[in-house]
């Protein structure tokens, strides 16, 4: 199952197997230049960190989406909005290897839903952003 | 014996251009509520189709408004990797010989390097290398 949200007018889906937590950004506190979610350390990351949107618009983040990691930290996805949950059913669109050479790379597949493409992201995307801070 | 080879003859965006036979999988119409925005990836990488359980990229030179209810779209073969192409009239297939193939100018323009004339027009031959990796 995929937790679907949408972010500059585009879908995109995580595996519900890699988020630990979903909350409203209200419930995090932002103390040192750190945020937190009770006492746990949360590392900021926008999809527009990672992939290099065509149609980017800046929209306030409504939620967060906390992903499971075992670290000092959890990378957690500051969302525009959450959309809903949406079972693949194997029906997972495959994506071809090339599309890696033009910014694909941690993208799992894409499902098609509601005549909406859902791009289905890799969790490792946002582990690698943490460590260094720089889109790969 | 003069050596011959088959290509599509279609015009694309005001250009006439040639197809080689060898290199298309299918040609398909289809529906623009079917055509997706891909949500990222360069400029020329307009939309994905589903097809065949994967997700195919569809290349454009410009960016323009869905207005028609049907697209004509040119698919190559996987072996070169699946990918489509939007093209605005499909003529016919015509023999062309070898020698009149090699003899092609330089002539570099959107999904093409070389050009040849033609029935009195000017006609690009398609290439590959400019379609998917010379557009970045």
């Amino acid at each position: 199952m995929y937790l679907i949200f949408e972010e500059s007018g585009c879908f995109f889906g995580i595996s519900v197997n890699d988020i630990f937590k979903i909350i409203d950004l209200g419930s995090l506190i932002f103390r040192d230049d750190k945020y937190f979610f009770y006492d746990m350390e949360i590392r900021k990351t926008l999809i527009s960190d990672i992939f290099d949107l065509k149609n980017r618009i800046d929209q306030e983040a409504k939620k967060v989406v906390i992903l499971e990691h075992f670290d000092s930290f959890k990378p957690a996805l500051f969302v525009h909005d959450v959309v809903g949950f949406i079972k693949e059913d194997g029906k997972i669109l495959k994506k071809q290897d090339f599309l890696n050479l033009y910014g694909y790379k941690h993208v799992k597949g894409f499902l098609i839903n509601n005549n909406r493409l859902i791009t289905l992201i890799d969790k490792k995307a946002f582990l690698n952003f943490g460590n260094n801070g720089e889109r790969e | 014996m003069v050596k011959e080879s088959k290509f599509l003859l279609f015009s694309l965006g005001g250009r006439f251009y040639l197809c080689r036979e060898s290199l298309i999988e299918r040609i398909i119409a289809i529906e623009s509520a079917n055509m997706y925005f891909a949500p990222f990836g360069p400029d020329w990488l307009r939309y994905f189709i589903s097809y065949n359980g994967m997700v195919l990229p569809i290349i454009k030179e410009h960016e323009e408004i869905l207005c028609e209810k049907m697209y004509n779209v040119i698919i190559l073969k996987k072996v070169f990797n699946f990918v489509g192409f939007l093209v605005d009239y499909i003529y016919k297939f015509v023999n062309i010989s070898d020698d009149v193939i090699e003899k092609a100018l330089n002539t570099p323009v959107f999904m093409a390097k070389k050009a040849i004339i033609y029935d009195e027009k000017e006609c690009f031959l398609l290439d590959i290398e400019a379609l998917l990796e010379g557009r970045e």
